[in-house]
């Protein structure tokens, strides 16, 4: 993984802060199964990182953990220097932790423009005043492409409206960091490479990203750094190009014969 | 636009207000008619802040009622003036709220509602035992005077009280972290909503109008026992009403109570012996084909439209 120090960073390193996240000895059990065993990352502040690994790899599990949905058997995570772990998920919201769904979950039964102020009203410290909510829900619709659509209930929008909706949910709530659980996944190329340079501009806005992804060519094309899990252990961390030719990540991927005929890179 | 809004609500107070002011044979019977209505129209608006817009199906509303009536009647009969007595039924119906909130609000669905169901059966059984207190079985009476014209607008008053406080909850904040709990409650919790809290406060303020209906209640009819004020029709029929009419809409209960509560009239006057299974299959039909109720209808919709009282309800 230390190979690719030699190739240009995608972008330099001296923009990328100390840890907004760390994660220690991460592991959960569900009656029997390890669905994530003594994971540790960080994720730099202001960078974009990607997680990726096969299907049931423990990828959304860990966004559950970080969110507060499910305890973790066992483990730490600090956001900012303070634990995470215990709070209950509306509290780890608030601290400035905001996510998406693997499958959408907007509350269909409501507006767009709803769906948007629960965040707003509830997702931040303290509630914006009147004239400042107008202005950020119209600022938020606009960016995620949705505007004109404020009045629509959420469950007559297109798939890609929902996404942008779950999307614009998630920033209503001002995160320092956004958990993004395979946003781009069902896209068309057009649809895929608008999603990424939405979220290249949430990043360049100063919110730290840590996504999980199966696009490959959003995973690379977005990530300073990228984690592999497999079977919940964390086999392989580093950047993009490096993580393409690490030999423990084309086996959890193609199985053992792959690395006989896709040389490793020294 | 804004005015047109204010013409059929404003026929209705008119009529209404006016109504005991009008001499005629018949009066003190509508007066009556109309003021049990007013009862169950108010029980069904307040029952559906905690089942239309929070989305859970409290069979229990009821028990707020009686707990309403029974301190109320309990109180009068020590000479505990009317108003003082209906305050503190809203404590008592309140602070029970708050407590039962903990350990039912941790139960979702049916669970809920079958929870909620065993509490009225749980606060009829002590009802009965509490003879001291409650009459037991035999009942409560309290000192027995003519109070239809004042019982009269006092329900009326508080259903109005009630309309407003549903057309107002579900315009605020408090309202749509409810409807947020009622879409989807872990998302909810995720974006921020103190889901705990919420649904304790949801289910607070919708117990203090049973509350005050109960206490106006006992004060008007001067004799309440445990089957009736626990009983499964006062239990069930607010749900039934809000359901019928449109669950999460200010006007659903409204029109629900009237349909059903002028149905049942109607079907009891023409078929003496079969009025109740008329009743209820009337019930169960309308159930299977109008599930969103009366004011999702198109055409009722439309109406309300021209009225200008439909509803954003997303």
């Amino acid at each position: 993984m230390t190979d690719s120090l030699s190739r240009a960073p995608l972008k330099p390193a001296a923009a990328r802060g100390a840890p907004l996240i760390s994660v220690r000895g991460i592991s959960k059990r569900f009656a029997g199964l390890r669905a994530l065993n003594g994971i540790d990352f960080d994720v730099a502040q202001g960078s974009i990182t990607s997680i990726i690994g096969p299907n049931g790899a423990g990828k959304t599990t860990l966004f559950n953990v970080i969110a507060g949905d499910e305890p973790p058997t066992s483990g730490t995570v600090m956001f900012d220097e303070r634990p995470l772990i215990g709070l209950a998920p509306n509290e780890i919201c608030r601290l400035g932790v905001s996510r998406t769904y693997q499958s959408v979950r907007p509350f269909f039964g409501l507006s767009v423009r709803n769906n948007v102020l629960v965040a707003l009203l509830y997702g931040r410290r303290a509630v914006p005043a009147r004239g400042e909510l107008d202005e950020r829900m119209a600022g938020i619709l606009e960016f995620v492409h949705l505007a004109g659509k404020a009045e629509r209930r959420a469950e007559q929008l297109t798939p890609l409206d929902r996404k942008r909706l779950e999307l614009a949910r998630a920033l209503a709530t001002e995160p320092r960091l956004l958990l993004l659980d395979e946003l781009i996944a069902g896209l068309t190329p057009t649809e895929t490479g608008e999603m990424m340079d939405t979220v290249r501009a949430i990043n360049a806005s100063g919110v730290t990203i840590l996504l999980i992804e199966h696009v490959m060519k959003a995973v690379m094309g977005l990530s300073h750094t990228v984690i592999v899990l497999h079977h919940g252990e964390k086999i392989a961390e580093g950047e993009p190009q490096a993580i393409a030719r690490d030999q423990a990540v084309i086996r959890a991927y193609l199985g053992d014969a792959a690395t006989a005929v896709i040389p490793a890179d020294t | 636009m804004r005015l047109r809004a204010f013409l059929l609500p404003g026929a209705v107070l008119l009529f209404v207000l006016g109504l005991p002011l009008v001499p005629f044979d018949a009066r003190v019977y509508v007066m009556q008619e109309l003021t049990l209505l007013f009862l169950y129209a108010g029980l069904a608006q307040s029952y559906d802040l905690v089942g239309g817009t929070l989305g859970y199906i409290n069979l229990g509303h009821i028990v707020f009622f009686g707990l309403g009536a029974y301190t109320v009647g309990i109180l009068f009969n020590v000479g505990v003036p009317l108003a003082a007595g209906l305050l503190a039924a809203i404590a008592v119906a309140a602070a029970f709220a708050a407590v039962v909130s903990i350990p039912f609000f941790r139960l979702r669905g049916a669970y809920f509602s079958l929870a909620t169901f065993a509490l009225v059966k749980l606060m009829e059984q002590i009802a009965n035992n509490l003879r001291g207190l409650t009459g037991g079985s035999s009942g409560l009476k309290i000192l027995a005077e003519n109070r239809v014209v004042p019982t009269y607008y006092a329900m009326f008053g508080l259903l109005i009280v009630a309309v407003v406080t549903t057309l107002a909850i579900n315009r605020s904040r408090l309202g749509l972290g409810m409807k947020s709990i009622r879409e989807d409650e872990a998302v909810a919790r995720d974006f921020g909503v103190p889901t705990m809290r919420i649904k304790a406060q949801a289910l607070m303020i919708s117990s203090a109008f049973p509350a005050v209906l109960g206490g106006l209640f006992v004060w008007y009819i001067n004799f309440i026992n445990p089957a009736e004020v626990f009983g499964l029709k006062m239990a069930l029929q607010p749900v039934a009403m809000a359901m019928l009419g449109g669950s999460g809409l200010a006007i659903g209960p409204l029109l629900g109570s009237t349909f059903l509560y002028g149905l049942e009239e109607f079907i009891w006057t023409r078929f003496e012996h079969l009025h109740g299974a008329m009743l209820g299959l009337i019930v169960v039909l309308v159930g299977l084909f109008m599930p969103g109720g009366l004011a999702r209808l198109r055409p009722v919709e439309r109406l309300l439209e021209r009225l200008g009282l439909k509803e954003d309800d997303q």
